[in-house]
């Protein structure tokens, strides 16, 4: 485990003073530190010790703007070395997150604050109190003194019975949200295992349709991460594809951007089907199709029904 | 419990307490160097004896070399708290001052840390034409009073000349300043007696090295100023250059006028009141073009002569320190003070530290109107 550090001390100033939310602190000048890491402070009045999760981390010096700096730099020449550095600091806009003992009460002027070590970060983000039996996987939170703690999901709330939804959301294009997801997917399925069904709707070309197979080019650093979350570095198991129909031969009537190897090698092993809508079948489902679709008068509710 | 004007009326001498005045901001400041005076001369003080101006070339000379580490400098707050009536005929202002003293050093990441402590002393001067007994008295009850331990009290009596001060107050001023120059004369020998000096670890005074009341005479004295030079950032322009000026000769700062940026005067002469011998010269550390007035920008340095300097110090020596003062000139605290164009950043950054050790005005005056435990 690893151990706390002392990296500054509470700055409680007349324009940015501590409270109950949030709190600043100046850094010591060799101190590294990165936003979402996790810092604590001990409060010498109770004992009690309040955890903050760092938002934003800022340079000031007393240069009193720009034209300072550039009288500063003789002028405005590029080559000055100053003699003396000039006086500056960091510090970090922090904002509470727990309290061990429910004291709220702002953190005073002066109080040391402290890097957290693992055992630090569960108990600040109340994955002490998780129950392990329903508890999932989330993935590894790295802080900037090298600390890695495996995170997990309350999965009572993510899959149920108390609750099941999750959002994600991000830019587009950088390929995380749908690594991600695909890492709770299995996640949940090596915890769960046959209690849960999961149905992926593919949208992504033939990104998705390997996934029964393992990963060739995942290093042993990656390796080693999956092992210190507890889920097997593993493709998935019990994996069916479904593809819809096309009327093409030569594709195995599958209407996929998946290489005709795969496809083949995929129905050899009878992990591929491909589904089609009949009218006998389906006619009861017409309005499933126009589900989305505004109907003020009910003119399709009256052909369809 | 007594209040201090209770412990006076002990002695039948009647403090009126008034409404505290700042002295600081009612009296103006008088330039560093008031009261210095060139010593007429044929040369110039220094081995180099051409009476024309000198030019750092600063395009050949290394710009990332100062000789100096060590800055020191001291500062003081006085207030005027009340008056005393001594034998019912004559009165006396009472001055309470706050005194600092402190040196800071540059490390080799360049960043200032203070060296040792800030030196503090809190005062309670009252006039010396109080009787010595009275005096003695009312000391020992202010310094037996737990707000007197508290406070680091200290009650001195302070000498009014109307020949040389206008007014009291001065006089309590500069027994204040007396007392300063005392700390850093005590933080000077330290330093010294240490070994930590050396020729390319200099110490910069803020201020003329006017220790007059310390100076024993002796060579001994100037030896413990051999490492250290005194920069004044505001100076006399009308102090002669020699005693002809009395008759219309020529005043430093219009000799000033004629510098531009890198370049010095020779060094002139000056003697203390003991035959202490300095060399002083001027330096433009800014460009002309860049400051509001012509004055501005210019510092005057001034180094005590050691006995080898009979003849004037050795010119290769001072122009090693204007070098390394001019290589002081980056960072500025433009736009933190208005004094920037001839305020040496490290200087700033140590009167800093050292005013902000002192007690607020106002917390430091109420603690005399409260009752003296």
């Amino acid at each position: 485990m690893s151990s706390r550090k002392l990296i500054g001390k509470v700055s409680a100033t007349e324009k940015y003073p501590s409270s109950c939310d949030e709190f600043q602190f100046w850094l010591s000048d060799d101190t590294i530190l990165s936003p979402f890491d996790i810092v604590l402070v001990e409060n010498k009045t109770d004992n009690s010790i309040t955890y903050g999760v760092v938002q934003d981390i800022f340079h000031i010096t007393d240069g009193t703007g720009h034209i300072s700096n550039y009288v500063s730099s003789d002028f405005g020449n590029v080559d000055t070395i100053p003699m003396t550095r000039r006086l500056s600091l960091s510090y970090a806009k922090v904002s509470v997150v727990h309290n061990t003992k429910e004291n709220f009460m702002p953190v005073f002027e002066g109080s040391a604050v402290y890097t957290a070590n693992e055992e630090d970060i569960q108990v600040a983000l109340g994955l002490d109190h998780i129950d392990e039996k329903t508890a999932i996987p989330a993935g590894l939170m790295k802080t900037g003194n090298n600390v890695s703690v495996p995170i997990k999901y309350n999965g009572d709330f993510l899959i149920g019975p108390e609750g099941a939804h999750m959002n994600i959301s991000g830019i587009s294009g950088l390929a995380t949200k749908t690594s991600y997801v695909m890492f709770l997917l299995k996640a949940i399925q090596d915890k769960c295992k046959d209690d849960v069904a999961i149905i992926v709707m593919n949208v992504k070309g033939d990104d998705l349709l390997h996934v029964h197979q393992p990963n060739e080019k995942i290093t042993e650093a990656q390796r080693k991460e999956w092992d210190d979350l507890g889920v097997p570095c593993a493709p998935f198991e019990n994996v069916k594809y479904l593809y819809p129909y096309r009327k093409q031969k030569d594709k195995l009537y599958a209407n996929t951007a998946l290489p005709i190897e795969d496809l083949e090698e995929q129905f050899a092993s009878k992990q591929a089907s491909n589904f089609v809508y009949t009218f006998e079948h389906d006619i009861d489902k017409v309005d499933m199709l126009f589900a989305n679709v505004e109907d003020p008068n009910y003119t399709i509710e009256s052909i369809l029904n | 419990m007594s209040t201090l004007s209770e412990i006076f009326d002990k002695r039948k001498i009647t403090l009126y307490h008034n409404e505290s005045l700042d002295l600081d901001h009612y009296y103006q400041e008088p330039y560093q160097d008031d009261g210095d005076e060139i010593k007429e001369m044929g040369d110039p003080f220094e081995t180099n004896k051409s009476k024309k101006k000198r030019k750092i070339d600063l395009a050949v000379e290394d710009r990332t070399y100062s000789g100096f580490s060590f800055f020191m400098d001291g500062s003081r707050r006085t207030y005027k708290i009340g008056d005393m009536v001594l034998d019912g005929k004559k009165i006396y202002p009472v001055v309470i001052a706050q005194v600092r003293a402190g040196c800071t050093e540059r490390n080799t990441q360049k960043k200032l840390h203070a060296y040792g402590e800030v030196q503090r002393k809190n005062l309670l001067l009252l006039s010396d034409k109080m009787n010595d007994v009275d005096f003695a008295e009312i000391r020992q009850r202010i310094l037996k009073t737990k707000m007197a331990q508290a406070l680091h009290l200290d009650v001195v009596t302070y000498h009014f000349d109307p020949n040389k001060d206008n007014v009291p107050v001065n006089a309590a001023i500069a027994k204040a300043n007396t007392m300063m120059h005392d700390m850093e004369i005590d933080i000077l020998g330290k330093m010294v007696n240490s070994g930590t000096l050396e020729p390319d670890r200099m110490l910069i005074v803020d201020g003329p090295l006017q220790f007059i009341r310390q100076d024993t005479g002796k060579p001994e004295f100037a030896d413990m100023f051999y490492n250290v030079v005194g920069v004044s950032k505001s100076f006399d322009p009308m102090l002669p250059t020699s005693s002809k000026a009395k008759r219309g000769g020529t005043q430093i700062g219009a000799e000033l006028l004629k510098l531009e940026y890198g370049e010095r005067t020779p060094v002139f002469l000056k003697e203390n009141s003991r035959h202490r011998k300095f060399g002083c010269w001027y330096l433009r550390i800014r460009p002309r073009s860049r400051v509001s007035n012509p004055l501005e920008g210019i510092i005057k340095i001034e180094k005590m002569a050691v006995i080898d300097d009979e003849d004037g110090l050795d010119s290769a020596v001072v122009d090693n320190i204007c070098l390394s003062i001019l290589n002081e000139g980056s960072p500025t605290c433009y736009g933190r003070d208005e004094r920037w164009a001839s305020h040496l950043y490290p200087v700033y950054l140590t009167e800093t530290l050292i005013k902000s050790s002192f007690e607020s005005d106002l917390v430091f005056i109420n603690n005399f109107k409260r009752d003296f435990k």
